[in-house]
């Protein structure tokens, strides 16, 4: 999952390929269902101080495994869920690869576009399907 | 400290909630998030007793939220569930309202949501989803 990436180009995303996010144990509801605020602000990417998060990390299964995924942010108590690149696209977001070259994460993606009136919407609809794509449970709760 | 857990019986685990999420430190959502603020923090802690002032005599336990969670930007958001809409009420981290309303219909699900909301209208709000 890490290396030098000096000249690795940005390379396309297929609508059937997956993305991983980490999730921390404290979005997990009582009935097991994920926060849509899985999906809200990142606080150091989001300039515009908008609430939801117009540019989603996520790491991309081609060069990363969910446990890679997990291991690079070095909390072992979080998960890790999924959503297939088809989805933010059909609520007309763009997934696009971004490798992180500072971090050496050749795996790393965007979600980006999310603002404007149905953002908590698409924070919402996101937040349900990675719901059901729950690949590492997170392991302590809530 | 800025949520107090002394409350009312049906708030309890709401302002237990509130007294984990302000001990959130920076990252730790692992992409960045803020810790919570005080001032989201206090206005969760007043606007849940609220609600449990204004509503509570003629509805019960319905009127504790369902669950409290914290927004990466340092902010709070808490979500009631009615019988037949759910309102989460997110609290920025300078304390303004905005909110998603998800109502369950023959239609299937509507969305509205909103910014810079009111107080007055949040509680209306509320209400109207634990009345259903």
């Amino acid at each position: 999952m890490t290396d030098d990436l000096p000249d690795r180009p940005e390379e396309h995303i297929d609508d059937d390929d997956w993305l991983y996010r980490r999730l921390p144990p404290i979005f997990v509801k009582p009935d097991g269902s994920i926060s849509d605020k899985l999906f809200m602000r990142n606080s150091e990417a989001n300039r515009n101080k908008k609430e939801p998060d117009p540019d989603i990390s996520v790491d991309w299964d081609r060069y990363a495994t969910p446990e890679q995924s997990l291991a690079l942010a070095e909390r072992p108590t979080h998960g890790i869920c999924a959503l297939q690149a088809r989805l933010p696209r059909d609520l007309d977001l763009v997934v696009t690869h971004t490798p992180d070259r500072g971090r050496g994460n050749r795996a790393h993606a965007s979600i980006r576009g999310n603002e404007g009136p149905r953002a908590k919407q698409r924070c919402f609809l996101l937040a349900e399907a990675a719901g059901r794509h729950l690949l590492i449970r997170p392991s302590s709760p809530a | 400290m800025s949520a107090s857990q002394r409350g009312p019986a049906v708030l309890r685990p709401t302002l237990k909630r509130l007294a984990q999420l302000e001990a959130l430190e920076h990252d730790w959502d692992t992409y960045g998030a803020l810790p919570l603020t005080s001032t989201a923090l206090a206005r969760a802690d007043a606007l849940v007793r609220k609600v449990v002032e204004l509503y509570g005599d003629a509805r019960g336990e319905r009127v504790a939220p369902y669950t409290v969670m914290p927004i990466a930007d340092g902010g709070v958001s808490v979500e009631w569930r009615g019988p037949s809409a759910d309102l989460e009420l997110d609290i920025g981290p300078t304390g303004k309202l905005s909110y998603l309303l998800v109502t369950r219909g023959d239609g299937g699900r509507q969305f509205d949501e909103g910014t810079d909301l009111p107080e007055q209208e949040a509680l209306d709000l509320v209400r109207r989803v634990l009345d259903g």
